[in-house]
């Protein structure tokens, strides 16, 4: 059901506490929409949410993000990730740093980092260790490719493991890819040639249909494989 | 007979409305009464200069370019009741200490642009997915000199007429005017009159809004 | 106990909110709806060649000053009988803090606007009057309307002062001569008063929200209170006829609209009997 900001949404059936999600916003007693898009709710009921696209990005804690390094600083580095202010990412935040072994990245590097703090009134900051067991796990720096932006709902949909274009694509030509959360995919393939076309194809299959998934793949076979 | 082959003196002209029309912007939209078309794009929440940045709400730059000539004190006006609109739509509170830019540019003018510039800029947060609280609705009607009231003057009906009023409505409380502006002379009869009209006209805008949006996010 | 004027600091919604829920402004004028008017009229001895009239307007803690030049000009080519009036409005620096000597601003554009789409067209003055000769010479009226003082609720002071002025304006009788292609018009004398059709008074009420969102309107915001309103209407009524000649709001009920449209009649009255 489609929803624009203003309508009221009816609170869901349900004993648990129901957590509202993005795009809603509590208004005294009633559900109120913030961003137009399509209203979906949780199966059990408990979660409630506006399914929207956007191309800003705002952080939000633990999302994983890529950002470009802009400075350099003795605690850290100061990393663009396309939000509203620049995030700090500490030097000390990597597996295995310590004050004698930091971590050197260079102006103008990419990194793949998790959101660690994301608040309205400070500046986020992000890491890049796994909470969990404080290994990198695909976190650092990312050397080579190609990194493109493209809009947040493209992003989530390349997350979905469903996506069939990535299984297509993966079949004809092998590739490596980073999503960030914050608009931003970073890609790498065998030649330059593949990886430009494959970011052509991938951001293109935002607009195509799931179902169409496999022709639509088709069309890129050639470049994909021809020799030059 | 008015404009567009129209009738009746409390029509409207053909609307029209598209979303995503410029290919940088985080939002950008496209509106029109007839041949009356503004476009509106919005960048944001951005970085903002330390000056103008506010420690607990967003702050929010507007500007008004008109279809030709420089802008003047007209269009400053239209950003000041601009701003108060979006003001109280927009949930600035949640992106403090940045800023949300919004940008009118005028493509067409056979009167009324400034309800069309309401209107796009509205579409434009909304295509942004800027948090808002509302949508805005805006309506401009004229009295000629005969006393009849029109809906949506084209620029020969607006040249002639004794008073103009252009009013906006969100869509979430009609018993509430967010915005009025009425030039020329009239009677406190004549403005509740053309505020009765426009409340209509303005919700016939938000069901067009809708279906417009429920258009796009059609499953294919 | 805190201090009054460390709690209207802190945390001004509240200190206002606290006054208006009992129907007092925390300036010390009465109620809500009615305002205390305090108007000067002052007309200078001294008057300036080029200058035909000043006047200093009081409204409340405004300092207004309005100086009606009278210029002779080409007229347009497709209105060849039509006089031109331009009011400007200006805020140099005397009047207020936040004032600096650059370009005018957004506020001061809007405030020039608000008060130029009242006075355009035939609405206040049949610019007919104005013609010298059709299609060679016209009176060109330049209003220009100077505040001394700034405390809030510019467009109200503003048109007072240009009423006031426009009222008071005498032009000298103007002879165009077809020989010379010149106009000539004695400077000292003042015979030829404007026929002004319209008197127009403004009303300004400052939005204010209550607690649990009940909206109520306060009439001549000040400056401080204009912070803490959420939105202002403003109404002008015409003092001769108490026709509306303009209505400017933002988030306002409609009814609360209709109300303030009753006080700036009933105000438009009082005023013109001063």
């Amino acid at each position: 059901m489609v929803v624009l900001p203003g309508d009221i949404v009816p609170i869901p059936e349900s004993e648990q506490t129901v957590r509202v999600g993005p795009g809603l916003r509590q208004d005294v007693a009633n559900i109120v929409v913030a961003k137009a898009g399509i209203l979906k709710q949780s199966v059990t009921g408990d979660r409630v949410w506006v399914e929207g696209n956007q191309r800003r990005y705002v952080p939000q804690l633990n999302e994983s993000v890529i950002g470009i390094v802009t400075a350099k600083h003795v605690e850290g580095f100061r990393v663009d990730i396309g939000g509203a202010h620049p995030a700090t990412l500490g030097a000390l935040a990597f597996e295995g740093a310590t004050k004698r072994n930091k971590p050197n990245l260079e102006i103008g590097a990419l990194v793949f980092a998790r959101v660690c703090l994301a608040n309205k009134d400070m500046d986020p900051e992000l890491d890049c260790v796994n909470p969990s067991n404080g290994k990198a796990d695909g976190f650092g720096e990312v050397k080579g490719g190609f990194m493109f932006k493209c809009s947040l709902g493209l992003c989530r949909s390349l997350l979905d493991p469903k996506n069939p274009f990535l299984q297509h694509l993966g079949a004809i030509c092998p590739f490596e890819m980073a999503v960030g959360m914050n608009g931003r995919v970073w890609v790498d393939a065998g030649t330059p040639k593949q990886i430009i076309v494959l970011v052509k194809a991938l951001l293109g299959s935002e607009a195509v249909p799931y179902s169409k998934a496999r022709t639509y793949v088709k069309e890129f076979k050639s470049d994909l494989t021809s020799v030059e | 007979m008015r404009s567009n082959g129209r009738t009746d003196e409390h029509q409207l002209r053909p609307l029209s409305a598209s979303f995503g029309v410029l290919s940088r912007a985080d939002g950008s939209s496209r509106f029109g009464f007839g041949t009356t078309e503004v476009l509106a794009s919005v960048f944001g929440p951005k970085e903002v200069r330390i000056r103008d940045e506010k420690i607990d709400s967003a702050t929010l730059q507007i500007s008004v370019r008109p279809l030709n000539g420089l802008s003047g004190p007209l269009h400053r006006l239209a950003e000041r009741q601009l701003r108060d609109l979006i003001e109280a739509a927009v949930l600035a509170s949640i992106h403090p200490r940045s800023a949300i830019q919004v940008t009118i540019q005028v493509t067409g003018d056979d009167g009324c642009f400034m309800s069309a510039a309401v209107n796009a800029a509205s579409l434009a947060l909304l295509d942004a997915g800027v948090a808002q609280r509302h949508l805005l609705a805006s309506v401009t009607l004229a009295f000629d000199p005969n006393g009849t009231l029109l809906l949506d003057p084209s620029l020969k009906e607006l040249e002639t007429a004794k008073s103009v009023h252009t009013f906006t409505f969100s869509n979430s409380n009609d018993a509430v005017i967010a915005g009025v502006s009425s030039e020329g002379v009239y009677s406190q009869d004549e403005y509740k009159q053309a505020c009765t009209v426009a409340q209509q006209a303005c919700a016939t805008i938000h069901s067009f809004y809708r279906k417009t949006m429920e258009q796009k996010l059609a499953p294919q | 106990m805190v201090n009054p004027d460390t709690f209207k600091k802190l945390h001004p919604q509240e200190f206002h909110r606290r006054f208006l829920g009992k129907g007092v402004r925390p300036d010390g004028r009465e109620g809500l709806m009615i305002d205390l008017l305090n108007l000067t009229l002052v007309t200078p001895n001294r008057i300036h060649r080029n200058c035909k009239r000043k006047c200093a307007r009081s409204n409340g803690w405004n300092t207004v000053i309005c100086g009606i030049k009278a210029e002779v000009a080409v007229p347009d080519t497709n209105h060849p009988t039509t006089g031109y009036l331009v009011p400007n409005v200006d805020f140099p620096p005397i009047c207020g803090s936040q004032f600096k000597p650059t370009a005018p601003g957004e506020f001061t554009q809007s405030v020039s606007e608000m008060v130029y789409r009242v006075v355009k067209g035939n609405n206040i003055l049949d610019l007919e009057t104005l013609c010298i000769e059709g299609g060679k010479a016209v009176w060109v009226l330049y209003a220009d309307i100077v505040f001394l003082n700034y405390e809030g609720n510019a467009v109200d002071a503003a048109l007072l002062a240009f009423t006031a002025a426009l009222k008071d304006t005498k032009l000298p009788v103007a002879v165009y001569s077809d020989v010379e292609g010149t106009v000539r018009a004695d400077a000292a004398d003042r015979s030829v008063s404007l026929d002004v059709k319209r008197v127009p008074f403004g009303a300004t009420f400052g939005i204010f929200e209550q607690d649990g969102g009940a909206k109520m309107a306060m009439a001549d915001p000040t400056d401080e209170e204009e912070a803490v309103l959420i939105s202002s209407v403003t109404v002008v009524v015409d003092g001769e006829s108490q026709e509306l000649m303009g209505t400017f709001g933002a988030q306002v009920p409609i009814d609360l609209m209709d109300q303030c449209i009753g006080q700036a009649k009933k105000r438009a009255t009082a005023i013109k009997k001063l």
